[in-house]
């Protein structure tokens, strides 16, 4: 039968070998547990967590942790695409932002029972509480990041003005301050739940809430979320001391403006990119008949509770910061720059808090960052939006957005 | 060739089997090795786009945030879709944004066309120039708008200073974003469409040319009459895939505004993004989505028919 192939014959024997090529098969690497780690990275920190990483890849034999920074801005896209499609991390951080929709949608495995009692005791409890849902706890606290107003030290010095205490200071002090070049002081205006972050503390200061504390009533409609809503509707469209795009990078270090609201962690990153820069912090500016309150956040880590390998994932979750202090230490301290949210940690760097003493006593007046679900998230965003960009009036963004509370929280009702 | 009835088992039917098919492939051979050439793209396209579409069809039916198992839902996806006041103010957003996009695109890779059509010196260099910003991916041309765009350390503010024009917000504010992002994505396609027309271009005997020139007839003349019906079947072909992805903007809403200021850029397909990676909400997003290829759908053949029936002659 031997005859020649004719073309399409010839064809289709390529085609076949072609597909048949495929993918190459990858070899089993032995017994080898591979456990996948995620986090938001920022290149100076992920070089010290793959140090941890590979740490403990040398002294648990048969298990590889294999470690993923993720960019910020995809973190939590990233996050959401990965366990829908069956290709999630064991191991992740997650911020308040992500927290619940991971606890509603089962994916946070509950810790509760893994959860050593000498780290329950260690830690503060804010910090404990904070992860807590239904008497569960969902994932391990490792720091706190108070938000506070910065300021650059070296100009109020030399322009003789002290850091506003008030919410009147904070406009006169920036309109004194404000030229051409450089912006009285900066808001985030981008938006999302980092916006909200920094805002909720304007709202709680003069008494506000978004929520009722047990989830069911939208709090959100009231004369003291106006005033908060339009302080920084004012900031940028009255006063005109606060930019419209706050995509400025550093703003306050590279003189682009003299204050801003930001939180502890850019004290580490301004002392190594910025030396000459004096860093002043000062605590929120209050209305009158206001508390100091200000907010913290910060990342814990969580277990993906459809990991093919629980108790692995378990144990690295647990060993990474939350047991030997001589890991968290340099982490918290001088690579993060946060408030270790375990007390023993906390006393072995005495001496970095006392050179952050400011940053600390802020911690006093904290609360979590709260942990709303996307959509009530969402509402606020769009009322903050409203008031800073469309000119909408203060009450009709608070009621329309209260509205919406109101109605997801009637339909609100996790599966746990 | 054998009795019917006879056994067809074994290596025997098989062989029989591949002599009839090679008798069939020999009668069409050009076809059949097109077609086993173009069977690894189609399969593809099978596997990777037509089977996620199907699927996306299935999902919107049901309710399902990825993660627990799926809940039958009907049509109320749609009924909840037809309600939602964001789907249609993203709709509203979006056809603004087509509105704008579509004839500045397309009138102005035609008019670049036109002028790289031409016997001019460095001709090949503006072609490649006008080209470039093709080959850029939409996600860094962005991220550089965006510093570009900076009201107040960008260029674009610093030049309009020097001839006395104050600083304009661009993107951060709500009158100026869309128009903004429509300038942006029409500066980075122009190449791609100028390159279409400049086929159609070209396809037009160089007689015609002359004949209307002994006729007397103008530049202006030339174009309406010779040139522009002509060119008939490319503009519809330039003007429908226009329409389309303008209506499927995202990449420049994702990387420069997320849909802000004040929701001012909030494009129906960022929408369906943030329904199924924010919220969640996978059922719902896949409504919209096949609600938006109906749409498209429509207009496209809608577009057909003013373009066949003449009233663009």
């Amino acid at each position: 039968m031997a005859h020649r192939l004719a073309r399409y014959e010839r064809a289709a024997v390529l085609l076949a070998g072609l597909l048949l090529m495929g993918p190459g098969a990858t070899p089993s690497i032995g017994a080898e547990v591979a456990l996948t780690f995620w986090r938001v990275g920022v290149p100076d920190r992920d070089v010290y967590i793959q140090k941890l990483v590979d740490q403990y890849n040398a002294s648990h034999p048969g298990v590889k942790i294999i470690h993923e920074p993720v960019p910020f801005a995809q973190y939590g896209d990233k996050l959401s695409t990965g366990f829908v499609t069956g290709a999630g991390p064991d191991i992740f951080w997650v911020s308040a932002g992500q927290f619940t929709k991971f606890v509603d949608s089962g994916v946070a495995l509950p810790l509760t029972r893994y959860f050593p009692e000498a780290l329950k005791k260690d830690l503060e409890p804010v910090t404990l509480s904070a992860v807590t849902v239904g008497g569960q706890v969902y994932s391990v606290p490792m720091e706190m990041d108070p938000v506070g107003l910065i300021y650059d030290k070296k100009l109020f010095r030399e322009k003789g003005v002290n850091p506003p205490k008030t919410w009147d200071e904070l406009i006169e002090v920036a309109r004194k301050l404000k030229t051409p070049q450089r912006w009285g002081v900066v808001v985030e205006t981008d938006p999302g739940y980092f916006q909200n972050f920094l805002w909720y503390p304007w709202l709680w200061q003069a008494g506000g809430s978004v929520i009722s504390d047990d989830w069911k009533r939208s709090l959100f409609n009231s004369p003291t979320t106006v005033k908060a809503l339009e302080f920084w509707g004012d900031l940028i469209n009255k006063h005109k001391v606060a930019p419209a795009s706050s995509k400025l990078r550093d703003p306050v270090p590279n003189g682009l403006a003299a204050m801003q609201e930001i939180g502890m962690w850019v004290a580490g990153i301004y002392r190594k990119n910025y030396p000459q820069f004096e860093l002043g912090v000062a605590p929120l500016p209050i209305p009158p008949g206001g508390q100091p309150v200000t907010v913290y956040g910060g990342w814990s880590t969580m277990v993906n509770a459809k990991s093919k390998h629980i108790d692995e994932a378990v144990k690295f979750a647990f060993w990474l910061f939350g047991e030997d202090q001589a890991r968290v230490l340099p982490w918290t301290t001088e690579i993060r720059s946060s408030v270790a949210a375990r007390r023993s940690v906390r006393k072995l760097g005495e001496r970095f808090y006392e050179q952050h003493a400011d940053w600390m006593r802020l911690i006093e007046s904290a609360r979590p960052e709260p942990r709303y679900p996307p959509e009530v998230v969402e509402a606020v965003t769009e009322a903050i939006q409203a008031v800073l960009f469309r000119g909408t009036p203060g009450a009709r963004a608070a009621a329309m957005a209260s509205d919406k509370i109101q109605a997801f929280l009637n339909a609100y009702a996790p599966k746990r | 060739m054998q009795a019917p009835g006879a056994t067809t088992g074994g290596p025997q039917g098989l062989a029989r089997a591949w002599r009839r098919a090679r008798d069939l492939f020999r009668r069409h051979e050009e076809a059949a090795v097109a077609g086993l050439f173009l069977a690894p793209d189609v399969l593809g396209l099978a596997i990777f786009v037509g089977a996620p579409i199907l699927f996306a069809l299935y999902v919107s039916f049901f309710r399902w945030d990825g993660l627990s198992p799926r809940v039958w839902a009907g049509a109320d996806n749609y009924r909840q879709l037809l309600a939602d006041p964001k789907w249609w103010s993203s709709l509203e957003i979006t056809g603004s944004f087509v509105l704008l996009h579509v004839p500045l695109l397309f009138g102005a890779s035609l008019a670049l066309a036109l002028l790289v059509n031409r016997k001019l010196r460095g001709r090949d260099f503006f072609r490649t120039a006008y080209f470039g910003p093709v080959a850029i991916s939409l996600v860094i041309m962005s991220i550089l708008w965006g510093y570009i765009l900076e009201p107040s350390f960008g260029v674009l503010n610093y030049t309009l200073g020097l001839v006395g024009i104050g600083p304009q917000p661009w993107l951060s504010s709500v009158g100026q974003a869309l128009p903004t992002l429509v300038a942006i994505s029409a500066w980075k396609f122009m190449g791609y469409y100028m390159v279409i027309f400049l086929a159609g271009l070209q396809n037009i005997p160089e007689e015609y040319y002359e004949a209307a020139r002994v006729d007397g007839a103008g530049a202006w003349r030339t174009f309406w009459s010779l040139t522009l019906p002509l060119l008939k079947p490319v503009s519809f072909f330039v003007l429908v895939i226009i329409m389309i992805r303008s209506f499927q903007v995202f990449d420049q809403v994702y990387v420069l505004t997320q849909g802000g200021p004040a929701y001012s850029t909030y494009v129906v397909v960022y929408y369906i993004y943030e329904l199924a990676f924010r919220f969640m909400r996978l059922g719902y997003a896949s409504g919209a989505s096949v609600a938006l290829f109906l749409l498209l759908l429509v207009l496209t053949v809608a577009a057909n028919r003013l373009f066949r029936s003449g009233a663009v002659d």
